[in-house]
């Protein structure tokens, strides 16, 4: 057997294999919970590093707890007790872009915005925008199938994934498919990674479809009287045209993000919309004239963005509001659901009565073109069990209209017990032997993601 | 409350993880502001030593790229300057602190270690300095910047005292090592034709002393400064970090309550760019784009004004200077200097920060790439407009 320690220093040096007090603090958590210390932190730079890796760990029974950012919503890179943090912020490069066939090969660790700069220089497009884009990785974004701003036009990180490089039980090292648009042969296998949130195995490359760089670019900020006001011209734009981006953004949100301070909003904006619409200059010039003309009658008032840096100021809002509505309640509890565009009137006046039942202050913003939701509870006091209450009165009726409890979060460690009820016996049964064909060791983030 | 408790604060969303220049080359949460935030909220709940975070909590450049993305508005420099003090009050500084203590510590004029090592150094044949320095302290090509020390100091060779409405500030680097710079700054203020001070009894700003945590240090530099300052209206700044020390450092070593420092603190830019019209360029495109310091919060008029003067200024990666960050984590500092120069789009590099300048030029990383202080530049590049 020998020490776990000194066959890590072997594989990854000492510069790389941590096990020193400070970093096993701080990779205790990440955006959303605390876990336990990990026994040890290391710092892949290679696939082969990952499979002797994965060899050990199974040798010595020890779980691995895949890491982008540590940037995970719902606590799904929290380390468990006796764990190692696998961090991939070394594997980090852009191996490849193929102009041509608008194809790019990268490391897990690349962070998305660096991906959508360095293809945009080129003239293409890598259109999945997790709001967390500037700091999150490609390979957390693949792990929990990140969806963003742009998915109501573009989809979402499972759209843009040709093909993985995984490595998984036994140290396999896996191609899960052919990176080509249309391949027909076999099951679906890189589909089956993305969004397994590190259980399956670790991800260590990934080939990413790319689109050519929209011409045009439009952002429009609109005020509501109210959220309803707001959702229902929201749906309203849906079915005359198919914008980049469609987000609502309730009062409390608006508050919280210092919009009115900035100038953003006028005084009696009680609900916004931010519109983003893209494309060819004479198609985006199209889609706003109809697109005015129902704003006309719906918003309070609109207005659109005139260059690049307004356009910035109004996303780097709307980026930050999930951390902006902690200045409204430090102990917020954030969801992210997800239903039918149609069904969200219907949820939010369902939220609305729950929480007003409870006496509990909650915000709304998000992806209200794709039907995914931010519900954060603000609550007064930490731990206030009203929210424990609140949450499960609102995946109820997530379940009833049809809807799921995570849109693009993941289930993480948050979320197992309500995705166990979501996903029912049957599935969980299949899942749980999926599993076992690509971990039988039970060694990649186990008790994570599925309810097991 | 107690600068140390914001730490708890932190709800570790990320978001500052990429605007730190040191993440940016050692991408591990323990050279991060939120992995920073988080020992030190660890130190003060007990949950760990503070010797186990000494490195972490040092290798912090307190450029502050984190706190003007941080949504909660976190005031991370503070609390990580908070620490040092902490720190160094209860263990033995090392040899890069307790050499900027010997240096930076003492007031304006009783710089006796400074001209004494500038005797030294001068005695030298000038190739050797670096050398030599590179062998005994194991510096690295910067240390040549020390041939540059001069014996007699800028101010007591250049000092003015007319009574004038404006003073300039001149800083330690340009006193002791680049009198061209400084001689380049009073030449432009007479092709705006503004009369201005030189005060002889000016200190050093103190930052370097409070990134070290010595608050104390810092403050009675402050104080000193402020005395010399206080009747003039207006202080012009050659470095962004002396006039960050000014803005931002001193209302907090000092409290906004007390007789603060009434005068218009302006960088250099600010002020020729407020009198552009009095000179004439002779710019041509592309020649040169400005090192924007982290230091540095440019205005709109900064910004017309270098359009002006066909200078470029994209928002920069940090040079890798940061007072005795480049001292204590050299090969760090190194990769970013050579990041920054990497990313050099125009033959000439002008700095506006003399840390960003000896980090820039002395390293010597790419020769191809000048670095020149934009002063200087601009002093070459400008006439007083006739007629006028």
């Amino acid at each position: 057997m020998g020490n776990i320690y000194l066959k890590l220093v072997k594989i990854f040096g000492n510069e790389r294999a941590r096990f020193d007090d400070a970093t096993l603090e701080v990779y205790s958590y990440d955006a959303r919970a605390q876990g336990a210390r990990p026994i040890a932190v290391v710092f892949p730079k290679s696939t082969s590093e990952v499979a002797e890796l994965v060899k050990l760990a199974e040798e010595f029974k020890i779980a691995l707890v895949a890491r982008g950012a540590g940037s995970s919503a719902v606590g799904g890179a929290i380390p468990l007790q006796g764990s190692v943090t696998v961090c991939f912020s070394l594997m980090n490069k852009i191996k490849k872009i193929s102009t041509g066939d608008r194809i790019a090969v990268v490391e897990p660790g690349v962070i998305t915005k660096d991906l959508q700069q360095t293809v945009e220089k080129v003239g293409l497009f890598y259109p999945p925008d997790p709001a967390s884009a500037e700091h999150s990785t490609i390979g957390g974004n693949i792990a929990t199938n990140a969806g963003g701003l742009r998915a109501v036009k573009y989809g979402v990180t499972r759209n843009y994934v040709l093909s993985l490089e995984v490595v998984t039980g036994n140290g396999r090292i896996l191609d899960t498919g052919i990176a080509v648009i249309k391949d027909a042969v076999g099951y679906d296998l890189t589909s089956l990674f993305i969004g397994s949130e590190g259980t399956l195995g670790l991800i260590t490359e990934a080939k990413i479809r790319l689109l050519p760089k929209p011409e045009s670019i439009q952002t429009v900020l609109a005020e509501f009287a109210d959220t309803k006001s707001a959702i229902n011209a929201s749906l309203e734009i849906l079915n005359a045209i198919t914008p980049c981006a469609i987000e609502i953004i309730d009062f409390s949100a608006i508050i919280a993000s210092g919009a009115k301070e900035l100038g953003l909003v006028s005084n009696v904006c009680k609900s916004a919309l931010l519109i983003e619409l893209d494309g060819l200059e004479n198609q985006v010039n199209l889609e706003m004239q109809k697109m005015r003309v129902l704003l006309d009658k719906s918003a309070l008032t609109y207005k659109t963005a005139k260059n690049l840096r307004e356009r910035d100021v109004l996303w780097a809002v709307r980026r930050g509001l999930s951390t902006a509505l902690y200045k409204k309640s430090p102990y917020k509890v954030a969801e992210d659901v997800s239903v039918l565009p149609s069904k969200i009137p219907d949820f939010v006046s369902r939220l609305e009565n729950i929480c007003k039942s409870l006496n509990l202050e909650f915000a709304i913003y998000g992806h209200v073109g794709d039907g995914n939701l931010h519900v954060n509870f603000l609550p007064k006091q930490k731990d206030d069990p009203n929210v424990i209450k609140a949450r499960e009165l609102a995946f109820e009726e997530i379940w009833k209209l049809g809807g799921s409890i995570s849109g693009e979060h993941g289930v993480g460690s948050t979320k197992v017990d309500a995705a166990k009820r979501q996903l029912g016996h049957e599935k969980i049964s299949i899942m749980r032997d999926i599993k076992k064909i690509f971990d039988p060791c039970n060694i990649f983030n186990p008790k994570r993601g599925l309810p097991l | 409350m107690n600068a140390l408790n914001y730490a708890s604060l932190c709800v570790r969303c990320g978001k500052c993880l990429n605007t730190c220049p040191t993440y940016s080359v050692l991408p591990f949460e323990t050279s991060s502001p939120r992995g920073r935030l988080g020992l030190i909220d660890a130190i003060t709940t007990k949950r760990i030593n503070y010797r186990h975070a000494l490195e972490s909590l040092s290798s912090c450049m307190l450029c502050a790229r984190c706190e003007k993305v941080c949504e909660l508005k976190i005031p991370l420099t503070k609390i990580i300057v908070e620490m040092r003090h902490k720190m160094s009050v209860s263990s033995t500084p090392d040899f890069t602190e307790s050499a900027i203590r010997l240096l930076f510590g003492a007031p304006e004029g009783q710089r006796k270690n400074l001209k004494f090592l500038a005797k030294i150094l001068n005695a030298l044949p000038k190739g050797y300095v670096g050398g030599l320095l590179y062998r005994l302290l194991r510096l690295d090509s910067r240390a040549k910047v020390l041939q540059e020390l001069k014996v007699k100091t800028f101010l007591e060779l250049f000092k003015q005292e007319r009574n004038s409405e404006v003073a300039l500030f001149i800083g330690c680097a340009v006193n002791y090592l680049f009198h061209d710079i400084g001689a380049s700054a009073i030449s432009m203020f007479k092709k705006i034709e503004m009369p201005l001070d030189i005060p002889a009894s000016q200190n050093c700003c103190g930052l370097v002393l409070w990134a070290i945590g010595d608050k104390s240090g810092a403050k009675r530099l402050a104080e000193k400064n402020l005395k010399v300052f206080k009747n003039y209206k207006k202080i012009i700044f050659i470095c962004r970090s002396c006039s960050y020390a000014f803005k931002k450092l001193y209302p907090e070593l000092l409290g906004e309550s007390k007789e603060n420092l009434k005068a218009l603190l302006l960088d250099a830019t600010e002020i020729f760019s407020e009198n552009s019209k009095k000179l004439e360029f002779t710019c041509s495109e592309n020649e040169a784009e400005l090192h924007v310091a982290c230091h540095a919060e440019l205005t709109d008029s900064e910004l017309d004004f270098l359009k002006l003067l066909k200078i470029s200024a994209a928002d920069s990666s940090c040079c890798g200077g940061g007072g005795s960050f480049g001292l204590k984590f050299s090969s760090m500092s190194k990769r970013m200097a050579e990041n920054r120069l990497a990313k050099a789009s125009r033959p000439s590099i002008l700095t506006d920060c003399l840390g960003c300048h000896i980090q820039l030029k002395y390293l010597h990383i790419d020769k191809k790439v000048k670095v020149t202080h934009l002063l200087k530049w601009l002093d070459e590049k400008t006439v007083p407009k006739k007629g006028i």
